[in-house]
């Protein structure tokens, strides 16, 4: 599985990437919007797991972009306390067309979002 | 009832709001990132059991604890910025050095600066000035015209910072913001207005560049000798 992983936090997104890796995924990550849809230009990606809040492009925004160059790819937002309603206490939640995760993010979850059927 | 619930927090409510969204975002970073830190080398340690492990051993684990260390200095510093902040309240008025206080701003709005990509050189004044006032409404006010600042800021351009007496004045403060674009200034009422009243504070504002008066109770301090 090809993953994207998109955080302005370098140190966060690259370690995360590395983490994957060892986990069998093939895992690229960007520090930037813009970055993200210059390696979406070049490979195919399964999974976007984008940071909501970053500098320039957001990860709303960037996501509507991705699926424009790769309409099959499916989004995994992470989000920090109050971006949005009802995470606060969880570690995840899902609503009909996006999965959300609380930062920092549990590995565990993740992988158990990445591992998700997606629904056609 | 209902018109209680549809008005907005006071002002100073909102900028500690603000504030302390901006700081524990950035605290939350931290921790993630020290979290990431943690689970690789809890990864590194179990793959190194393993034979034919790709762990290259202790420079590797040295290097992974360093970084986690750097976060703690991180987050350290933002902790620091937060607690002057809770004690910018303890006194109504008092003598503070106007530098210090713009650094405080500075580091305290370190995340929001950083999301609109503004560059920032603050340089600090030779003299030793004093400005006594109220710390949260200085604070407050200094914040109101970076933030201003900072969304008018001439593409590839540095915002800069200077805190000066006012010429011919022992008493008031002048904190410039220069390096800004200012084709629509329709914000800048909606800015003044921010200012906390009690403050009596002014902006004035030319084609590049914003200025922050902070009147009468600031006086220079004099050095002896």
């Amino acid at each position: 599985m090809n993953i994207l992983l998109v955080d302005d936090e370098k140190e966060l997104v690259s370690t995360l990437a590395q983490r994957l890796e060892f986990r069998g995924f093939n895992a690229d990550w960007a520090a930037s919007g813009n970055q993200a849809l210059e390696n979406a230009q070049t490979r195919k990606y399964d999974v976007a797991v984008l940071d909501i809040k970053m500098p320039g492009i957001g990860g709303i925004e960037l996501g509507r972009e991705l699926k424009k160059i790769l309409p099959e790819i499916r989004i995994i937002f992470c989000t920090g306390y109050g971006q949005t309603k009802n995470l606060s206490d969880k570690d995840s939640m899902q609503d009909n067309e996006n999965i959300y995760l609380s930062k920092p993010v549990d590995i565990n979850i993740l992988i158990e979002k990445l591992n998700m059927t997606p629904e056609k | 009832m209902d018109n209680i619930h549809k008005q907005p927090p006071p002002r100073g409510l909102q900028f500690f709001g603000r504030i302390t969204s901006a700081t524990t975002h950035e605290l939350n970073n931290i921790i993630g990132i020290i979290n990431e830190h943690a689970g690789l080398l809890e990864d590194l340690a179990i793959m190194e059991t393993h034979k034919d492990s790709p762990v290259s051993g202790a420079e590797q684990y040295t290097q992974i604890c360093q970084k986690i260390s750097m976060q703690v200095h991180r987050a350290k510093a933002v902790i620091r910025s937060l607690n002057r902040f809770a004690h910018s309240v303890d006194n109504e008025v008092q003598m503070m050095d106007p530098d210090a206080m713009i650094d405080l701003i500075l580091g305290l709005s370190g995340r929001v600066l950083g999301q609109k990509n503004v560059k920032i050189r603050f340089n600090r004044n030779e003299n030793d000035l004093k400005i006594t006032a109220c710390p949260f409404d200085f604070l407050n006010a200094v914040y109101s015209c970076l933030m201003f600042a900072a969304d008018n800021v001439q593409k590839g351009n540095t915002l800069c910072i200077e805190c000066r007496c006012t010429k011919g004045s022992q008493q008031d403060i002048s904190i410039y913001f220069s390096g800004l674009l200012l084709k629509d200034n329709s914000s800048f009422p909606h800015t003044q207005d921010q200012l906390p009243s009690k403050l009596g504070a002014q902006i004035k504002i030319s084609d590049d560049q914003l200025c922050l008066i902070i009147p009468g109770t600031g006086n220079k301090q004099e050095t002896s000798g």
